[in-house]
């Protein structure tokens, strides 16, 4: 078990004494930077009840522009061809006259929708784990494949060390690189956005509506640690993800243009897998587990939170276990 | 038999599509000697070193470390050996020293800071420990490649083509730690495509070709005076001169030198006969006919020696 330990440690030395990882916390830390500049810079002191009857025109407009279009794709043909012009107009005027009912709800009220303090913006910047993600599949991608590149496979490999265990020390490796980089976000998000919108208690509650007009109060700090907590559920499972391509593959460019492609085509897939009753049980669409945090309703009838993470877990175990029965077969010449 | 010796192969073979890379191999290591694979690039020796060393699967055969089946306790087996698989790579951004303490780390006994001094002072990087191993020249990360080695005083040592890009320096450094590991009794496996070097460096050589073992022998054996006539080379001003005058010999000429077959022993005399019949002599070199013979027919021709 001491030994499993001195292992791990060897990894996250090659993992932190190279410069690629110190970038990586760099851009992040300026990312962070970089938002709190752009939003603090957006309208702060504008009247808010002048800036809600605004945006409240705007998607007034907008309901108004789709309306219009139907209308004269009806004029002129039948209504078939119209519902293929505009698919999904119903629920796109439902979801904008949502966002005009919470406006109008924050006037009445008199509650300031466009409040901004420290757990406000960490909940903006959760975005940036889109970010991280990519940083998590690079390291992941890499840290079987360099071994190979840089020649050294053969050095590590030669030692009172099963295949297993040098997997397991790499990927747990991957593991703490995630959980390290995701901690950063959480504490430079934390102080960047105290310091440029201020610092507020923990419990801060914002006022949401959900969409049958409820008005509900939220724990911002709450929130923004259960995104965190699915985040880094499917963060692991990308990872797995590009870990067993670049095992498989020994190639990192290989894995981490794969793993690229299923943080950016995610949606897309999903997208085309709704026809299915089985789309369900792909990957993709249950990768995305923040849906079920914004309270958004999932792409499948039956997607539940917890019947996401099941299915992650199962594809998780299949990527490792593959691995662990390729990496213990493969003959590592070269 | 089995139990002394260090390293055992049985059967081994590595069958890569229809052909076998390495085929039916059988030999043993004992302690203290230094066995050299010797052939021709592609015979199939680092295949052979990869199977020894686990990074391959073996079609066929038993590889056993101390009387220890390696397939069956690859723990133990790793423990007792230290190697370097071709060129010895190294984490190039890290340093000579982290390079070690990696390596170190890995070993299943604890190894000290004082272990890890005496093995970098052994092969005499005391000045450049501390610099990233991109900084290094090839010869410095070759004795970088037998630190990582020899650290865990394993009872086996395989280096692959060890002097591969070094220089006479380097080669002769090379062979200076061998010397003091095998003293300690280390057994040691090197490879080569080099004859001359094998001569100079082994106790007994393996001739290998197409993977299948052509010849095992004693290097010592074939150097010290068994009766058996060794091929005797002089650099003299006047070959033909000496050839008229000194009957006795059966002279040859080839490429301007005096050939002939002769005992050890003789070589003493033979070269006094010279200098008794006024001819200059400026060099003697004895060569080892049988393995010489056996290794340049296997390299048609010979073109690498």
């Amino acid at each position: 078990m001491m030994k499993l330990f001195s292992l791990v440690y060897n990894e996250n030395i090659k993992v932190f004494k190279r410069i690629r990882t110190w970038i990586m916390f760099g851009i992040m830390a300026f990312a962070v930077l970089l938002m709190a500049f752009l939003m603090h810079q957006g309208g702060q002191n504008q009247d808010w009840e002048q800036r809600a009857q605004d945006e409240i025109q705007r998607y007034e407009d907008q309901i108004e522009a789709i309306n219009e279009s139907m209308q004269q794709a009806e004029n002129q043909e039948n209504s078939e061809q119209a519902q293929q012009v505009m698919p999904n107009a119903e629920e796109e005027i439902s979801s904008i006259q949502g966002q005009i009912d919470r406006l109008e709800s924050h006037l009445e009220e008199g509650k300031n929708p466009y409040e901004r303090n420290v757990w406000t913006f960490m909940s903006d910047s959760t975005g940036l784990i889109a970010l991280i993600s990519l940083f998590v599949v690079i390291v992941a991608a890499d840290i079987v494949a360099s071994e190979f590149s840089w020649g050294t496979i053969k050095m590590l490999m030669i030692r009172p060390f099963t295949r297993g265990e040098i997997l397991l020390s790499k990927f747990t490796t991957v593991v703490l690189f995630q959980i390290i980089i995701l901690a950063l976000l959480l504490m430079t998000s934390w102080l960047i956005g105290g310091m440029y919108f201020g610092f507020a208690p923990l419990d801060y509650e914002s006022i949401t509506f959900t969409n049958s007009g409820q008005m509900e109060a939220e724990t911002v700090s709450i929130e923004v640690l259960k995104i965190y907590g699915v985040e880094f559920i499917r963060l692991l499972v990308i990872a797995s993800l590009a870990f067993m391509i670049s095992t498989i593959m020994r190639s990192n460019t290989f894995a981490i243009g794969i793993g690229v492609f299923i943080l950016l085509s995610g949606n897309i897939i999903t997208g085309l897998l709704r026809q299915y009753e089985w789309g369900k049980y792909v990957l993709f669409p249950n990768l995305n587990l923040t849906q079920y945090i914004h309270n958004l309703s999932p792409p499948f009838e039956g997607m539940t939170l917890p019947f996401s993470i099941g299915v992650n877990a199962v594809y998780f175990v299949i990527f490792m276990g593959l691995t662990w029965y390729i990496f213990k077969k493969r003959d590592i010449a070269g | 038999m089995e139990s002394s010796s260090v390293l055992e192969l049985r059967n081994v073979t590595k069958k890569l599509g229809n052909k076998n890379v390495v085929d039916d191999l059988s030999f043993s290591i004992q302690s203290g000697e230094v066995f050299g694979l010797l052939g021709p690039n592609g015979a199939g020796k680092t295949t052979t070193i990869r199977m020894i060393a686990g990074l391959i699967s073996k079609s066929n055969g038993k590889v056993f470390i101390n009387g220890v089946d390696a397939d069956e306790n690859f723990k133990q087996v790793m423990s007792e050996m230290g190697a370097i698989v071709e060129n010895p790579e190294m984490y190039k951004f890290l340093t000579g020293y982290q390079n070690l303490l990696h390596f170190a780390r890995m070993a299943q006994v604890s190894i000290t800071k004082e272990r890890i001094k005496e093995v970098i002072k052994l092969v005499d990087l005391e000045k450049n420990i501390h610099r990233k191993v991109k900084t290094y020249s090839l010869g410095m990360r070759q004795r970088l490649g037998v630190a990582q080695a020899i650290l865990h005083k394993p009872s086996l040592l395989i280096f692959d083509e060890p002097t591969n890009g070094l220089d006479p320096q380097g080669i002769y450094e090379f062979r200076t730690y061998l010397k003091k590991l095998t003293e300690q009794g280390v057994a040691v496996m090197v490879s080569s495509h080099l004859l001359a070097e094998m001569q100079q460096m082994c106790d007994r050589v393996a001739i290998i070709q197409e993977g299948k073992l052509i010849d095992i022998s004693s290097v010592h054996e074939l150097r010290e005076d068994h009766g058996a006539d060794t091929l005797v080379q002089f650099e003299v001003d006047q070959p033909e001169l000496a050839k008229e005058k000194l009957t006795d010999f059966e002279f040859e000429i080839v490429d301007g030198y005096l050939q002939c077959p002769a005992k050890r022993s003789d070589i003493p005399s033979i070269n006094k006969k010279l200098v008794q019949a006024n001819i200059q002599v400026f060099g003697i070199s004895s060569k080892n006919p049988s393995l010489e013979e056996k290794f340049l027919a296997i390299t048609k021709g010979g073109e690498e020696v």
